[in-house]
């Protein structure tokens, strides 16, 4: 089992956001910081390593017929414990993704990967598989976070990068920036991938 | 909070795309025909409403009434999933059509965050079961009239010159973002 | 077939109550850290400390008292006291939402005032308004224009520099948000003034200027004194808006002037003003007072300022004032800009006196 194919594949060939185009709520929602972004990759992350461990686990013994609710269930379970300790021992950042970490269990990532691989495959690289797609999910949000914060906000984790002078451009912090950056960032990776297939 | 106050905010001021990033995928994937756009508003309506209105009555009568507010995630998501089931069924006899046009996005609406989202919003705002049910009419009647509004452009877009790179997401997304900017004139709407 | 619904029914049941346990059991381990977590972040011991420098911990109030603010202050959420490490009552912390709504929604405040009356801390516990113009408010150069004023004026917002206590300059582009604001503190001002500060005067007022009447009307006189009964009785059953006469001593004991007090004949934007004259023995102006005015603030108000005043101070009763646009001749001062009816109104009670003196006091 080539785990760094795995690896690659969550992070590059297949990344959840740019290639993907799956969980795009969260995406553009809480992405108005790079601190933002991580967090919500993160919390994203051990809820995709948990549901793809135990779904990985119990793959031989549920049902076909009732799978999609069953994963849902698990998948639930694991996003609701999160919530539960991230208002518990990260309440900073528990306020700031607010709505959005309970709409985790609704993150098209995370049942479509469900469905796609851990469902069919071993315990191991379903969870390596889970880890892959949450770090390429991450980096795409800090991408995105970043990008937004340092023009829309000046700032990059909360430091000024420019003098008192700088005037941000406010619109890259609300809705339409979030919109526009992703736009322009995915044309970006067209770009690139062009030249590289060229 | 008057009724029509709550209803304006969740269509327009709050409008659950434009302004709350709930409902992006189906509003990305689903807009590129408007007669797809409005029989997918229309179902989404129905099962925005409605579940709403379940959710409600369930946190009320079985979460708080036994303290084990805690299960809100699980409870909700199968509610939506058990009532999007149902739709499913309800359309494939009843209108055929609507069902094949509809496809693969139909059982998508479980995953769409607008359901679940405006489900757990109308619980933190408190609102009682009328103010409940004005608020799922106004937040799916916006979101109908946002992702009807976006498949007219991209309609439109099809046979526009757009440069390569920029072909098909990035240019949905960056339109996206012109509407949100319109949209944001209905900030301060105080009615 | 039925076998098999129930089957699965059975097995997707299984799974939610494994699911439902897990999470009861995950809720065990952290409900109490969550509600100190959320407990802290409106009543931790730092809370105190940023509301009343100082400050180490919260003590709550009789229900009582919240009750009676509750019913009758719509936006008063909770008050609390503020204490220093030895127990010692600092102040009092208010929480209260913004009777002005703000620009994305409802907006709230926990303010610190201390026994002094004094606005020593602010923290915002909602606040919904537009990143990066709105939420501006919570910078200090806006919210820092509060802390240190006494708690016993209404505070406004304008948009230049402020010239009184009462006044702050809103944020730049967020003038909603900054009148939202505001009225937060407001609210929580008023609150303290009427609940909790045994000094207050009951009413609140923009800070008026103190005025040590003697001296402003007739310098130099070391008491007053009032005039006879038969005298005030007389003048008051022809003069109808005379009101009161007092006879100014020097440290001799000689009569140097008279003080009448009296309204005014001309009514002025909304009402008539009430004024005290200081006059010397020869009838002449020497100092005045506004005692009552209901005019509008800060255009007709301006009848009490001084450079207005001053116009009458050496004026006697041998003339009548006449208000003009632009003054010339002896008899004749400067009326306020936007404010005509005022200046001709407060002209008018001088111009009162002056005939109580000429018909009594020659």
């Amino acid at each position: 089992m080539n785990y760094m194919r795995i690896l690659k594949n969550g992070l590059i060939d297949e990344n959840p956001t740019f290639v993907q185009l799956l969980g795009m709520c969260p995406t553009l929602a809480v992405t108005t910081s790079a601190i933002n972004g991580i967090g919500m990759g993160a919390a994203t992350t051990v809820v995709l390593l948990g549901s793809n461990l135990v779904i990985s686990s119990l793959r031989k013994v549920i049902p076909d017929k009732i799978r999609i609710p069953a994963f849902v269930v698990i998948i639930a379970t694991f996003v609701t414990i999160i919530d539960m300790f991230m208002n518990a021992y990260a309440y900073d950042l528990y306020q700031a993704l607010g709505l959005f970490i309970p709409l985790i269990v609704v993150n098209c990532l995370i049942l479509g990967r469900a469905e796609s691989y851990s469902s069919k495959n071993a315990v191991l690289p379903s969870a390596v598989d889970g880890i892959a797609m949450g770090l390429g999910f991450t980096l795409a949000l800090a991408l995105l976070g970043s990008v937004r914060e340092i023009l829309g906000a000046g700032s990059i984790f909360g430091f000024h990068l420019f003098g008192e002078a700088f005037k941000p451009a406010l619109v890259m912090i609300l809705p339409p920036g979030a919109f526009i950056v992703l736009g322009l960032l995915i044309a970006g990776i067209n770009v690139i991938s062009k030249k590289k297939t060229a | 909070m008057g009724l029509f106050s709550i209803f304006i905010g969740a269509a327009l001021v709050n409008n659950y795309v434009l302004s709350r990033f709930l409902g992006i995928c189906p509003f990305l994937g689903v807009s590129t025909k408007v007669a797809t756009s409005l029989g997918m508003g229309i179902a989404v309506t129905f099962v925005m409403t409605l579940a709403s209105i379940i959710t409600h009555l369930v946190q009320v009568a079985v979460l708080e009434n036994f303290g084990i507010e805690y299960l809100q995630t699980i409870a909700f998501i199968l509610i939506i999933a058990a009532l999007v089931q149902f739709v499913e069924m309800f359309l494939k006899k009843s209108s055929p059509s609507l069902y094949e046009a509809l496809g693969v996005y139909l059982p998508l609406i479980t995953t769409n965050c607008a359901v679940l989202g405006l489900a757990i919003i109308n619980v933190t705002e408190g609102y009682d079961i009328i103010e409940t049910i004005v608020n799922s009419l106004g937040a799916a009647i916006g979101f109908t009239i946002a992702i009807v509004l976006f498949a007219g452009i991209r309609e439109r877009l099809e046979t526009a010159d757009v440069p390569e790179p920029l072909k098909g997401f990035p240019i949905a997304l960056i339109t996206a973002g012109l509407m949100s900017i319109a949209f944001l004139g209905f900030a301060g709407l105080a009615l | 077939m039925k076998n098999e619904v129930l089957r699965l029914s059975v097995t997707l049941f299984l799974i939610t109550s494994i699911a439902a346990g897990i999470l009861a059991f995950s809720n065990n381990l952290t409900a109490d850290k969550i509600k100190e977590v959320e407990e802290a972040a409106s009543k931790g011991g730092d809370v105190a400390g940023e509301l009343i420098p100082g400050g180490a911990r919260f003590e709550d109030i009789d229900n009582e008292i919240k009750e009676t603010i509750m019913s009758e202050n719509d936006h008063f959420t909770d008050v609390v006291k503020i204490l220093d490490n030895g127990g010692n009552l600092l102040g009092y912390g208010i929480r209260t939402f913004a009777p002005t709504k703000g620009y994305g929604g409802d907006m709230e405040l926990f303010v610190g005032i201390s026994t002094e009356h004094e606005i020593t801390g602010l923290k915002t516990l909602l606040l919904q308004e537009t990143p990066g113009l709105g939420t501006n408010v919570e910078n200090d150069s806006f919210k820092g224009q509060f802390v240190g004023k006494d708690a016993d004026v209404i505070f406004s917002v304008i948009k230049t520099t402020p010239a009184e206590e009462s006044e702050v300059s809103a944020v730049s582009g967020a003038t909603i948000s900054s009148l939202s604001f505001t009225s937060a503190i407001n609210n929580a001002v008023l609150i303290y003034d009427t609940y909790f500060n045994e000094e207050s005067s009951g009413e609140l007022i923009e800070e008026p200027e103190e005025v040590d009447i003697d001296a402003a009307l007739i310098p130099g006189a070391a008491k007053l004194e009032a005039a006879e009964e038969e005298l005030i009785t007389s003048i008051a059953s022809e003069n109808s808006q005379f009101v009161d006469l007092k006879k100014a001593f020097n440290d001799s004991d000689e009569l140097i002037g008279y003080a009448i007090r009296t309204w005014s004949t001309i009514e002025g934007f909304y009402d008539h003003i009430e004024v005290y004259v200081g006059l010397n023995v020869e009838g002449e102006v020497l100092g005045m007072a506004v005692m009552t005015i209901s005019e509008t603030p800060g255009l007709g108000t301006s009848v009490e300022k001084a450079d207005f005043q001053e116009q009458f101070i050496g004026k006697n009763a041998s003339m009548e004032i006449k208000p003009v646009g632009a003054a010339a001749a002896d008899d004749e001062i400067n009326t306020i800009t936007g404010a005509t009816y005022s200046a001709v109104s407060f002209t008018s009670a001088i111009n009162n006196a002056l005939k109580i003196y000429n018909d009594y006091l020659q």
